[in-house]
C-alpha cells in the first residue's frame, strides 16, 4: 500500500521546487540521494526511505511548501517541497 | 480472559503472560473477560496519545465482535478499580491469531485529540504565517472562524472542525508552508498547514 502511494509521486515536482520528503502519516519518507562515479561519470539515484528516529517536537522552515494528495476525501500523502 | 497489546498499526497482539507482567507504562492493553462481559482498556501513563486513541477504537470493535452486552471500561494506569486488581495475577487464555480480533477493519489512523490540539495551539507560529488547517492521520481539520456582534462588540471565535468532501487530487499552492509535529516515537502525528500572510 505504501509503495503504491509513493509510486504516485513518480512525476517531477512543480517547477522551482525539489522534493525533500513524503509524509504518509505517521511515517516520513526522506529522499535519499545515492551518488556513484563510474569511470569518471557521476550518476545520481534518488530513493525514498523511511526516516527513523526523528527528533520529537516541531519542525518548521519557511522554505518548504506542501503538496497534498487527496483521494476519496482523505489525505493520502503530503509531499514536502523545498524551494530551489 | 483474553489480553491484547495494542500496536500503533491497529493490530492486536494476544499476550499469554500473567496480566501483572504485561502492564508496562508505554503499553495500551485490552483485557476481555467473557464471564463478566467486560472489556478493559488499560492505558499506561507513558503510552502515546495515538496508541490510546487506537486502543479505544479497537476496544469498541472487539465489543462489536463479542456482543453489545459487553461494556468497555477505560482505565488509566494508577487508577485501577478494585475489581481490576483481582485479575492482575490471572494468566490469559491462549488466543490463536485467527481468533484475535481482525485488525483489517480497525481504523488505525490517529485523530486530533484534545491533548494534541493543546500541544499544537500552545506553540506560537512563526511570524508571517496563519494556521489554516491541521492534518492528523488521513483527516484534514479546517480552522473555522466565526464572527458575532454582542451588544456592539465584535466577538471572534475559532473552531477546528474535520473537513469533509475535500476534492480529490493534488493540492499545491506556493502561498502555503507547513509545520510538522513529531511524537515521542519519532512519528509524524500532525502537520499544520500554514498560509503566508
Amino acid at each position: 500500500m505504501t509503495q503504491e502511494i509513493l509510486n504516485k509521486f513518480k512525476e517531477e515536482p512543480p517547477e522551482g521546487y525539489i522534493r525533500e520528503g513524503i509524509i504518509i502519516p505517521p511515517d516520513y519518507y526522506a529522499v535519499i540521494e545515492k551518488k556513484a562515479t563510474i569511470m569518471g561519470k557521476e550518476t545520481i539515484k534518488r530513493d525514498l526511505e523511511k526516516a527513523e528516529g526523528l527528533p520529537q517536537g516541531f519542525i518548521f522552515s519557511p522554505d518548504y511548501t506542501p503538496r497534498i494528495l487527496i483521494e476519496n476525501g482523505k489525505v493520502v500523502a503530503i509531499e514536502i517541497l523545498k524551494k530551489k | 480472559m483474553e489480553v491484547y497489546d495494542v500496536e500503533r498499526t491497529g493490530e492486536l497482539i494476544p499476550l499469554t503472560d500473567k496480566l501483572t507482567d504485561c502492564l508496562s507504562t508505554d503499553r495500551v492493553l485490552i483485557i476481555a473477560i467473557d464471564s463478566t462481559k467486560t472489556i478493559y482498556l488499560w492505558k499506561g501513563i507513558e503510552s502515546p496519545v495515538a496508541k490510546k486513541f487506537i486502543g479505544a477504537r479497537c476496544a469498541q470493535q472487539l465489543r462489536g465482535e463479542k456482543g453489545l452486552l459487553f461494556k468497555v471500561i477505560p482505565i488509566d494506569e494508577g487508577e485501577e478499580p478494585p475489581e481490576f486488581e483481582e485479575i492482575k495475577d490471572v494468566s490469559p487464555s491462549q488466543v490463536s491469531s485467527s481468533k484475535a480480533p481482525s485488525s483489517e477493519t480497525v481504523v488505525s489512523m490517529p485523530s486530533l485529540t484534545e491533548d494534541l490540539k493543546k500541544t499544537l495551539l500552545s506553540e506560537p507560529l512563526e511570524s508571517g504565517f496563519n494556521r489554516e488547517g491541521i492534518i492528523v492521520g488521513t483527516d484534514y481539520y479546517a480552522i473555522i472562524e466565526s464572527k458575532a456582534n454582542v451588544l456592539g462588540k465584535e466577538v471572534l471565535n475559532q473552531e477546528i472542525q474535520k473537513a469533509e468532501d475535500i476534492p480529490d487530487g493534488l493540492l499545491f499552492d506556493t502561498n502555503y508552508g507547513i509545520r510538522v509535529h513529531i511524537d515521542s516515537h519519532g512519528k509524524v502525528d500532525a502537520i499544520e498547514i500554514l498560509k503566508k500572510k
